[in-house]
């Protein structure tokens, strides 16, 4: 069976900037209802990872290489066949849910929105799914959070109307960019809830992105761990945790035994 | 990598081609008297050589007098760009020192002065100072300085107010405020360097409000009294001829496009540069 | 011994268009010579206003804060320059609290300046050891903030604010934003520093993970109250208050 998702040889560079490369020779793949983590610190160009797997780079930057989703080139997609899959068949939430947000737009209306740019035509049935979705994600009253702007709510529940408008038309790959790290420890244990049910329920596939092994841990049985635009290591959770292979990996398991066991 | 605002206009093409005509001009009101073929005052033949369309002896012709156009427009720039700079400086000095002092001290100090702009913002600048002038009769180019120099500080004054008071909640000041920094420490260390490039953006709009604006009063008379040249009042003298001798206002009205032009594009280069920071911070 | 500090029924109010809200409340905490006590709590729990009203960064509604015996929300200028020698503070967020346009040795110094605690040749030399001690190298002073990485910046400001040789730090979520590993070797340095110069920590965080290593004792915050205030074994062996208990549920632990 092919993978849902897989890199080859996947390098980007900045367009300018002569000889700085972000990422360098990438590859893995994921495949369906996989929850594979992405582990790096700041810099490691994790983010630009995540960005490419959805053809989302920036102009300053190029890439080359390839990425397949569901068997079909993303990087050298034409836009419209880019936007038929971002959202409907691959969506991402970010780590800071107010900037991902238009201020002046009420939320059920975003949420509606991405049912409505992939075809739905009836406004009302686009904001009832868009409701729905937001329960099924935990949004507490969300009935009635709907109708408020985002600066109305609170950071755990703004992060809950973007993963309702990533997950609304049920996504067979959700990419996932630190989605916890701006969040209280409660609220952060809540939506990793939220994405273990979806992913358990509907079998859909995760690429997690984060620096925090335990967040990663709990949910991916993978990890691939990058480090200074490198794919270092690819290997199941448990077998990182217990034989980490590169000193890098090495270090942060190291770091995370010693602050959970006080000396 | 985050470079400096004033890193950025450094490296700015148009914002160093606007430096340069500003340069340039200010250079040439400095060197005038040395620059100019002619007395901008003498008026060697009323006859026999007024009004001359232009020629290599006069590059923008003769004025009715006689005069040299070129060299008049060159000093008329002493005064105008005098005018100009030294009512900017003034409006920007008042408004960033009464912004500060609005932001910081807060209280009454802040509501007296936001009254203060609310007032003063809601006249119209040209005819307050008209009516000032022509109360007054004429006026030294000093007493224009003070005049639209103090007319002409409120913006600066908002801008550094509300600049000062996103500053003052950041956690470099509160960092500063725990190890024991002044008031005025803070504010000379860190808040002044912080706005400069917003006071700066203020600086280039006042000094290009102001060249028309000098203008507009010598053109009406209310300005630099002749025999004194200015841009505005050549330009006055100018506009009598305007179908029989056109070169006239052309020197003073490229001087003044130019000027204003420049100071524009600076300005908006500068605002530019500051976005540019901002977004990449 | 008296307690460095000792805080008694502690009000911090803010007044806004939608009423009063009480940031803290009744607080009643103290904290030893040489220890570290944690303070958790989700955002809105008042732990940062509460680390600001000690050091007299906001004002205070009612209450006391004792530092040494003296009463700090009573001192007047000089004295409260001399406080601020001795009581310092290391924010979350270092792109915030590093004048960017500063050199970090401008930086640096800008306390040794304040309280004139050093000729200036004798103040470079001061800037330097201390960018050693925080493992930086004495070149970087002449740099800007934003040429360093996230903890280096951190390890910046916490040069700063021992550049006045102070006995207490407020440490307001200074791990907070730093990833993982560069996290871990942040909370070293601390320990480290707090060893070789017996400083005394308010450990300010959102998350208990993070001050199991390093607290001696932990204050759990929750709508303005302290819930639970234990030895940080204790605390973690058997949290009493629930808030405390949903805390502790949250960490994503691994099943090593």
């Amino acid at each position: 069976m092919t993978p849902l998702l897989s890199v080859e040889a996947l390098r980007v560079d900045v367009a300018r900037g002569a000889g700085v490369r972000i990422l360098e020779d990438v590859s893995f793949s994921l495949s369906s209802g996989e929850a594979v983590g992405v582990l790096g610190a700041s810099g490691s160009g994790k983010t630009t990872l995540a960005l490419a797997m959805l053809g989302l780079l920036p102009p300053t930057l190029v890439a080359r290489g390839s990425v397949h989703f569901e068997g079909h080139e993303v990087l050298s997609a034409s836009r419209g066949a880019r936007r038929a899959v971002r959202g409907r068949r691959c969506s991402i939430v970010f780590q800071e849910p107010l900037t991902a947000l238009n201020p002046r737009m009420r939320v059920v209306d975003q949420v509606a929105e991405v049912a409505l740019a992939h075809g739905e035509r009836d406004g009302r049935r686009a904001r009832d799914a868009a409701v729905q979705m937001m329960e099924r994600v935990g949004l507490a009253n969300a009935a009635a959070q709907a109708a408020r702007l985002p600066h109305e709510l609170s950071g755990g529940e703004r992060q809950r109307v973007l993963l309702a408008m990533a997950l609304l038309l049920e996504p067979a790959l959700l990419i996932a960019d630190e989605p916890t790290s701006a969040l209280d420890v409660t609220v952060q244990a809540q939506v990793l809830q939220v994405l273990r049910a979806q992913q358990r329920e509907r079998g859909m596939s995760l690429l997690m992105v984060s620096h925090d092994l335990g967040v990663l841990a709990v949910l991916c049985s993978r990890v691939l761990v990058l480090h200074e635009g490198r794919l270092v290591e690819d290997a199941p959770t448990r077998q990182l945790l217990e034989t980490p292979a590169h000193p890098f990996t090495r270090a942060i398991v190291a770091a995370v035994r010693r602050m959970e066991r006080p000396a | 990598m985050a470079a400096s605002t004033w890193h950025r206009l450094r490296h700015d093409g148009a914002a160093r081609g606007a430096a340069f005509v500003l340069g340039a001009v200010a250079a040439a009101a400095l060197l005038a008297p040395w620059l100019s073929p002619f007395d901008p005052t003498a008026q060697p033949d009323p006859v026999a050589l007024r009004l001359l369309s232009p020629s290599w002896a006069h590059l923008f012709g003769t004025d009715p007098f006689s005069r040299d156009v070129l060299s008049r427009v060159l000093h008329g720039a002493r005064v105008s760009l005098g005018v100009a700079a030294g009512a900017m400086l003034l409006s920007v000095t008042l408004g960033a020192a009464l912004g500060a002092l609005a932001a910081v001290v807060g209280g009454w100090v802040d509501a007296a002065i936001g009254g203060l702009v609310d007032v003063l913002i809601a006249m119209p600048r040209l005819l307050v100072v008209i009516a000032l002038v022509a109360t007054f009769g004429t006026l030294s180019p000093w007493w224009l300085v003070a005049l639209i120099g103090g007319s002409g500080w409120l913006t600066t004054a908002r801008i550094v107010r509300a600049e000062f008071r996103d500053h003052l909640q950041r956690e470099y000041v509160l960092a500063a405020r725990a190890l024991g920094a002044t008031r005025w420490r803070i504010v000379w260390r860190h808040l002044l360097p912080a706005v400069a490039p917003q006071v700066a953006v203020a600086a280039a709009l006042a000094f290009a409000a102001v060249i028309p604006l000098e203008a507009a009063l010598s053109f009406v008379g209310l300005g630099i009294q002749p025999p004194l040249p200015s841009w505005g009042n050549i330009l006055l003298d100018g506009t009598d001829y305007l179908t029989t001798a056109w070169w006239l206002v052309l020197a003073p009205v490229a001087a003044v496009s130019g000027t204003v032009g420049a100071a524009l594009v600076l300005a908006d280069r500068l605002r530019a540069a500051i976005a540019d920071e901002e977004r990449e911070a | 011994m008296t307690p460095l500090l000792e805080l008694r029924d502690l009000v911090v109010a803010y007044r806004s268009a939608a009423g009063v809200t009480h940031a803290v409340d009744q607080v009643s905490l103290d904290v030893a010579r040489g220890e570290t006590l944690a303070l958790v709590g989700e955002s809105g729990s008042g732990k940062t206003s509460l680390g600001r009203a000690v050091l007299r960064l906001v004002p205070t509604t009612s209450g006391t804060v004792r530092f040494d015996g003296s009463d700090v929300l009573a001192l007047r200028e000089d004295a409260l320059r001399a406080f601020r020698r001795r009581a310092q503070v290391v924010f979350q967020d270092p792109n915030a609290s590093l004048d960017p346009r500063m050199r970090v040795g401008d930086i640096v110094r800008e306390g040794i300046e304040i309280h004139a605690l050093a000729s200036p040749e004798q103040a470079e030399l001061r800037v330097a050891r201390l960018l050693e001690e925080v493992g930086l190298t004495p070149s970087d002073a002449s740099r800007h903030p934003h040429e360093f990485s996230g903890g280096e910046r951190q390890r910046i400001a916490i040069a700063r604010a021992l550049a006045v040789e102070p006995e207490f730090l407020v440490l307001d979520e200074a791990v907070s934003a730093l990833d993982l590993l560069v996290r871990a070797q942040v909370l070293d340095l601390l320990a480290r520093l707090q060893a070789a110069r017996g400083l005394t920590y308010l450990f300010i965080a959102h998350d208990l993970a993070v001050v199991e290593r390093i607290a001696t004792r932990v204050a759990v915050m929750h709508q303005g109250r302290v819930v639970e205030c234990a030895p940080t074994a204790e605390l973690f062996r058997a949290p009493q208050a629930p808030v405390t208990q949903a805390l502790l549920a949250a960490i994503p632990r691994i099943d090593w």
